[in-house]
C-alpha cells in the first residue's frame, strides 16, 4: 500500500561535485505525479498518490531524519517537476527549502524539473535560500525528432535551452539527463545520439547518462514483452563514457543495470562493468575501464548490424 | 536497375536484380554496399513490427508492415520482418498484403528473417532477397540451424551435417566459438537456397514446401492460409509438366484441386445419357493403365456411347475426356488401399453435384470397396455391376447408336477446350476437324492445317488458325498496344487482359495490326500491374492487311 505521508524511497550513495566526492541522500517523494506523464519509457507515474500539503511535509520530515552529520548532498526527486506547483505546492516548496537552508552541512541540493516549470522568480527565491541549488532537466536527447517521436517528451531543444539559460543566469547548477537508447533506435544510433547530444549541450555542470530500463506499465514494456525492444548493452554505456566530450562531469548510474529489464551484457561481466561505470562516475578516470568479456564481440556485431533489421533488435 | 523475372513457379520466382540472381542471400558484410547500390538510406528512427511508422520514416524503398502502400521501386525492403519468425499468420497476412499492393516486378527483401528452415516458405510466398543476419544472431545464442529446425549446440554430440565446418570441428569447438556456428548456419542456409531453386526450376516448389513446412506448426499455418487465399490462388499455373504430389490429406485444399473440381462442374457437359463410374488407376492417363485397358477392351466400341467418370482422390471425380488435363494426368498419391473420411466426403459430394448438374438417364458403376462407398455416400441412384461381362451386356441393350471414333475423339478435344476456355468453345474449335496422332499426343487438323495440338502436358495449345476460331473469346483475349510483337509480349505492352487468364493459359492477342496466339506467363491481373517482364510468349501471329 502506497502511503501518502511517506516517501517512495530514500537511499544513500556517493556522488562527485566539483571534483570532490560527497555522500548523497537520494529521496523520492510521492506527489500527484508528473503533469506530462506521456513519455514512452516512463513508469514513474505508477508511484503517484493524491498527497496533501500536509502529506508532503510529513514525507520531508522522514527524509530529514536521514540527514547525516557530515557534509552531504541531497537529491529530492518527485519523478516529475519539483517546480511544478501542482506537484509541490508553493508553500511546501518554500518550507522544504527553508528547512534545507538550516543545515549548514548540506553542500548541494538537487531537484528535477521539466523546462516549462523553470521560472526566474522561482529560481531566484530558491537560490536565496540554497545557493548551491542544482536543477536537473531530462533533456534525453538534443535531437527533436528522437525526443518527439521516440520518447514523446513534449518539449523541444529550444525549450531546454531557454530553461538552461534561466538556470545559468540565476547562478544555479545544471544537471542534464540524457537517455541512452530510447525505443526505435538501434544500439549504434543510440550511442551516436548521446554523443551528439553531449556535443550539443553548451553548458552543464553534470551530464548524466541514463540507459533505458523497462518500467512496468509502459509502452516500452509492451515492446520489451514482444521482444521488440532490448535495453542497451552496458558496453554501450562504457562506450559513451569513454568517447564523449568531457565538457562536464559525465556520470551514469544504470537503473536496473545487469538485469534483463535494465542495461545489461551477457550476465557474466555485468557486475564488473557496473562497478567500473560507478567508479568512472566518481573519478572521471577512463582508465577504470579494464574489463573484457567474450560478449563484447557480439555487442560489436550488434553495433555494426542492428540497423539492417530495420526496426527489430538483432539480438534480444 | 530493373528486377527481371526469369522464371515463375506460382508465386515464387527466379530473377535478376542488377547483377544479383534471386532468390538471394546477402552476406552481412555486403548488405550496406547492396543498400548503397540501390540508393537506400538507413533511417535513424525505425519502429518495430507492431508500431505503425512515423511520418518521418519515408524512405521510398522501405515499407513498414503496419503501413503497406504502393511503391515505385525495383527493390522493396519490408522493415522489421524478423518479427514474423515463428508467427505464421503475421507472415502470411503481411506477405499477401505486400504482394497484392506491389507491382509483380518488385523484388522483396525480408531482412534478418531467413533460416534454412523457413527460406523455402518465404520464397514460396514471393520474397526474393534475404540475408544471413538470423544465422548470425542465432549463432550468438548458440543455436545451430538446420533445415529441420534449431538445435542447441550445447546439446549436440555429433553434427547432423557435413559442411566444411561440421566436418572439421568438434561440437566443443563450436560451442566455444559462435563464429563457427555462424559459418555452419550460413552454409546450411545457402544449401537450402540452392535446394529451393532446383524446385522452382522443376515447377514443384509447392511439393517441396508441403514437405518442408512440417518442421514447425507456424510454417504450416502459413501454408494453410496460402491455400485459402484468392490472391495466391490466381498465381498457381493452370498447367504444368511436372508431377503433382499430394502426400498429405491437406493437399486437397490446393488451388489445382479446387480449380479442377469447379471447372469439371462448371465447364464440362455430358456427351451421353449414360454415366459410367470407374475407379482410378496408378498409371496416368487412366486409359493407358492395365486396369483401364482391360475395361476398354471388354467394352469395345460401346465405351464411346457412355460418359465415363473416374472416381479418385484427391481430385474427386475426373471425366474420361479430361483425364489428361493438369493435374489429372500428373497427380500421384500414397495409395494405401484405404480412403479416409475426408477423401470419401469430398469425392462423394463432387459426384453428387456433378450428377445434379448434368442430366443422365442412367448411372452405372463398375467399382468396389471404398470407391463403392463413395458412390453410396453420394446418395444418387446408381446401378452397380460386379463383372465387366454384365456391364457390357447392359450397355449393349441400352446404347442404340455409338458415336464414330472420329467424333468421339473430337468430343474429347472439345471437352478439354471447354475446360481451358469455357463451355461451348470446344465445339467451335473442333468443328469439321480431324484428330490425328497417338494418344495422348494429338493434333487437331482441318484441311491439312493444324488448329491446335494436345501437348505432352495433356492440354491444348492453339495455332493462329485455331485461335481465329475462338475469336471474340473475351476472357482469354489480350489487347496489346499498337505494335507487332516478335518473341514475347512484355507487360507494359498489354492494354487489356481477359479476366480469366492464368499463368500457363493459351491466350489470343490482338490490336489493329496483328492477331495471334501464345502462352500467358502471368495472370491477367499481373499483366496489367507489372511494369516489366514477359506477359505472353508468342507462338504464332498474322499481320492484318
Amino acid at each position: 500500500m502506497k502511503k501518502a505521508n511517506e516517501p517512495a524511497g530514500i537511499w544513500r550513495s556517493a556522488d562527485r561535485f566539483d571534483g570532490e566526492t560527497l555522500p548523497t541522500i537520494t529521496a523520492i517523494m510521492r506527489t500527484r505525479g508528473c503533469r506530462w506523464n506521456s513519455c514512452r519509457m516512463c513508469g514513474y507515474f505508477e508511484e503517484h498518490v493524491e498527497s496533501t500539503e500536509e502529506d508532503l511535509l510529513k514525507q520531508f520530515k522522514v527524509i530529514e531524519r536521514n540527514f547525516p552529520k557530515e557534509e552531504f548532498a541531497l537529491k529530492i526527486f518527485t519523478s516529475g517537476s519539483f517546480f511544478d506547483p501542482r506537484e509541490i505546492p508553493e508553500n511546501v516548496r518554500r518550507e522544504i527549502l527553508r528547512i534545507c537552508s538550516s543545515y549548514k552541512n548540506l553542500r548541494r541540493l538537487i531537484v528535477e524539473s521539466r523546462p516549462e516549470f523553470v521560472k526566474e522568480e522561482i529560481l531566484e527565491e530558491a537560490l536565496s535560500l540554497i545557493p548551491s541549488l542544482e536543477v536537473a532537466i531530462g533533456l534525453e536527447t538534443s535531437d527533436d525528432f528522437i525526443r518527439n517521436f521516440c520518447i514523446n517528451k513534449g518539449f523541444s531543444f529550444d525549450d531546454f535551452l531557454e530553461a538552461s539559460k534561466i538556470i545559468k543566469n540565476s547562478g544555479a547548477y545544471l544537471r542534464v539527463y540524457l537517455l541512452l537508447k530510447p525505443p526505435f533506435l538501434s544500439e549504434n544510433t543510440a550511442i551516436k545520439d548521446v554523443l551528439r547530444s553531449i556535443k550539443a549541450i553548451s553548458w552543464a555542470s553534470t551530464i548524466s547518462i541514463n540507459p533505458v530500463s523497462v518500467h512496468r506499465g509502459t509502452e516500452v514494456e509492451k515492446l520489451f514483452r514482444r521482444r521488440e525492444y532490448r535495453p542497451p548493452w552496458l558496453w554501450s554505456v562504457v562506450e559513451v563514457l569513454r568517447r564523449c566530450e568531457k565538457k562536464a562531469n559525465i556520470i551514469s548510474d544504470p537503473t536496473g543495470g545487469g538485469t534483463k529489464r535494465g542495461a545489461h551484457n551477457c550476465g557474466k561481466c555485468d557486475n564488473d562493468i557496473l562497478r567500473e561505470i560507478r567508479k568512472f562516475s566518481l573519478t572521471q578516470d577512463e582508465s577504470v575501464f579494464q574489463k573484457e568479456c567474450e560478449c563484447k564481440e557480439k555487442w560489436k556485431e550488434v553495433l555494426e548490424l542492428e540497423d539492417l533489421t530495420f526496426g527489430t533488435p538483432l539480438l534480444f | 536497375m530493373n528486377f527481371q523475372i526469369k522464371r515463375i513457379d506460382a508465386s515464387a520466382r527466379i530473377g535478376k536484380l542488377g547483377n544479383l540472381e534471386t532468390p538471394a542471400v546477402l552476406h552481412h558484410k555486403k548488405i550496406k554496399k547492396f543498400l548503397e547500390d540501390h540508393g537506400i538510406e538507413i533511417p535513424e528512427i525505425m519502429t518495430p513490427f507492431s508500431v505503425a511508422p512515423f511520418e518521418i520514416q519515408n524512405e521510398t524503398s522501405l515499407v513498414h508492415p503496419k503501413k503497406i502502400e504502393k511503391r515505385e521501386t525495383e527493390l522493396l525492403i519490408l522493415c522489421s520482418s524478423s518479427y514474423m519468425s515463428g508467427k505464421g499468420r503475421e507472415l502470411f497476412e503481411t506477405m499477401e498484403k505486400l504482394k497484392k499492393t506491389l507491382k509483380p516486378n518488385t523484388a522483396i527483401y525480408l531482412p534478418a528473417l531467413a533460416t534454412p528452415e523457413n527460406i523455402a516458405l518465404l520464397i514460396f510466398l514471393g520474397a526474393d532477397v534475404f540475408d544471413d543476419l538470423k544465422c548470425l544472431s542465432s549463432a550468438m545464442k548458440g543455436e545451430y540451424l538446420t533445415r529441420d529446425g534449431t538445435l542447441s549446440v550445447s546439446n549436440l554430440e555429433r553434427f547432423p551435417c557435413s559442411c566444411p565446418i561440421c566436418s572439421s570441428y568438434t561440437t566443443e569447438e563450436l560451442e566455444s566459438n559462435w563464429r563457427l556456428i555462424y559459418s555452419h548456419n550460413f552454409n546450411a542456409l545457402l544449401n537450402e537456397l540452392e535446394n529451393v531453386k532446383i524446385f522452382i526450376r522443376k515447377g514443384m516448389l509447392r511439393e517441396y514446401v508441403s514437405k518442408q513446412c512440417r518442421t514447425s506448426p507456424w510454417l504450416t499455418v502459413a501454408l494453410r492460409l496460402y491455400d485459402g487465399s484468392e490472391y495466391y490462388f490466381k498465381r498457381v499455373p493452370i498447367r504444368r509438366t511436372s508431377q503433382f504430389y499430394a502426400n498429405s490429406s491437406e493437399e486437397i485444399q490446393r488451388a489445382e484441386i479446387r480449380r479442377f473440381a469447379s471447372r469439371v462442374l462448371e465447364r464440362y457437359y455430358p456427351k451421353s445419357k449414360i454415366l459410367l463410374l470407374l475407379p482410378c488407376s496408378a498409371v496416368k492417363p487412366y486409359s493407358l493403365s492395365p486396369s483401364h485397358r482391360r475395361i476398354i477392351k471388354s467394352l469395345g466400341k460401346l465405351r464411346r456411347g457412355v460418359d465415363e467418370l473416374i472416381i479418385t482422390s484427391p481430385l474427386g471425380i475426373v471425366p474420361r475426356f479430361l483425364e489428361t488435363v493438369y493435374p489429372a494426368m500428373h497427380y500421384d498419391i500414397p495409395v494405401t488401399g484405404r480412403w479416409d473420411e475426408e477423401e470419401k466426403k469430398w469425392a462423394s459430394s463432387l459426384l453428387r453435384e456433378f450428377v445434379e448438374r448434368n442430366q443422365y438417364e442412367r448411372i452405372f458403376a463398375y467399382v468396389e470397396g471404398d470407391y463403392r462407398e463413395v458412390c453410396t455416400l453420394s446418395e444418387i441412384e446408381i446401378e452397380f455391376f460386379n463383372t465387366l461381362e454384365e456391364l457390357r451386356k447392359e450397355l449393349e441393350s441400352e446404347i442404340e447408336d455409338v458415336p464414330t471414333q472420329k467424333s468421339y475423339m473430337r468430343a474429347q478435344i472439345s471437352s478439354i477446350a471447354d475446360y481451358q476456355f469455357g463451355k461451348g468453345t470446344g465445339e467451335k474449335l473442333v468443328k469439321d476437324a480431324e484428330i490425328r496422332g497417338r494418344y495422348p499426343k494429338l493434333d487437331v487438323m482441318v484441311d491439312g492445317k493444324k488448329l491446335a495440338s494436345l501437348q505432352g502436358d495433356g492440354m491444348l495449345s492453339l495455332s493462329v488458325l485455331g485461335g481465329e476460331r475462338l475469336k471474340g473469346l473475351k476472357d482469354y483475349t489480350v489487347i496489346i498496344d499498337d505494335f507487332i510483337p516478335s518473341g514475347s509480349i512484355l507487360s507494359p505492352g498489354v492494354l487489356e487482359a481477359g479476366k480469366e487468364i492464368l499463368s500457363g493459359d493459351e491466350v489470343l492477342f490482338e490490336n489493329s495490326r496483328v492477331f495471334g496466339v501464345g502462352r500467358a506467363v502471368m495472370c491477367s491481373e499481373d499483366m496489367l500491374k507489372a511494369s516489366y517482364g514477359v506477359a505472353i510468349n508468342v507462338r504464332e501471329k498474322v499481320v492484318k492487311e
